[in-house]
């Protein structure tokens, strides 16, 4: 009874025990890019259903980027990297202002393998 | 530092505190569907459930865009739903708050840009908040509906300066 009363004061309300809790573990929310193991195989962008990957090529250096007005949280891309360079949180606040703020970028360290692939 | 928890129990209060600092009154809402699957506008449905219940902190769903402040907008605009966005725009008062919900809205999402989709509500209207997911969890909407806020109290602030 008392603990009944402690949550009613607590949440202010008594139509939920668990009022508005941080997302489960395993919800699919925002992608990332962890760590710097990118084999730059581009299983990603092949396998992503919006096109929100995308790979921008210079001479020297390759850089993928990610637009989170794209993404659809289907979690492929996370699925289908054997390196886990990037993975899906659970994180789901992403509102912003301006859209420039949804895009993330990430050098890649590949450069290697895409000219060696270039000459072959 | 707060847990998950409170911070997300705090947001509605934060929300209704905000509301009264920036514009004194309550928030009435209009909901545009410019060709959703529907999937983002269940979940601003959730909003006025008894779980979340947003209404009783003074932000409330209209049925025409001429009470509204702010407009709800879902989906990638089609060809043919085009015409209706500009019109709820035009009808709408000021300040012409819109905030695009949804991936589709927000960058085209699963569509894209092809003949019969614009990619994205910027490319019609003035968006003042982008959020993302497919579709975004109701507490994100708050967080959406708490940035505009934030965003015309920018610009309100900044015509104010002008003037003088």
């Amino acid at each position: 009874m008392f603990d009944l009363i402690k949550k009613i004061w607590k949440t202010k309300t008594v139509t939920k025990t668990d009022l508005l809790t941080e997302a489960p573990e395993r919800f699919r929310g925002k992608p990332i890019f962890v760590s710097n193991e990118c084999t730059g195989c581009q299983a990603c962008i092949t396998s992503c259903p919006a096109k929100a990957i995308t790979l921008v090529q210079n001479d020297n250096s390759s850089t993928i980027s990610l637009s989170y007005a794209n993404c659809i949280f289907c979690g492929i891309c996370a699925e289908m990297c054997e390196t886990n360079a990037i993975q899906i949180t659970n994180e789901y606040r992403l509102a912003t202002k301006t859209k420039t703020e949804l895009t993330v970028t990430k050098q890649a360290t590949f450069a290697k393998l895409l000219t060696a692939g270039k000459e072959v | 530092m707060k847990s998950g928890k409170e911070q997300t129990a705090d947001l509605r209060w934060t929300l209704q505190k905000r509301m009264k600092e920036v514009l004194g009154r309550s928030l009435h809402i209009r909901h545009v569907d410019s060709g959703s699957c529907n999937g983002c506008d269940f979940e601003m449905n959730t909003l006025t459930n008894p779980i979340y219940d947003i209404q009783r902190f003074g932000v409330d769903f209209v049925a025409s865009p001429r009470h509204a402040d702010m407009l709800m907008v879902t989906g990638g605009v089609t060809r043919h739903l085009e015409e209706a966005l500009i019109k709820t725009y035009n009808a709408a008062s000021e300040p012409k708050m819109v905030v695009a919900i949804g991936a589709c809205a927000c960058g085209g999402g699963m569509f894209g840009r092809t003949y019969a989709n614009y990619g994205g509500v910027d490319q019609i209207v003035p968006v003042y908040v982008y959020v993302p997911g497919c579709p975004p969890r109701p507490e994100a909407i708050i967080e959406g509906i708490l940035l505009a806020l934030d965003r015309y109290e920018e610009l309100s602030r900044n015509k104010g300066e002008n003037k003088r």
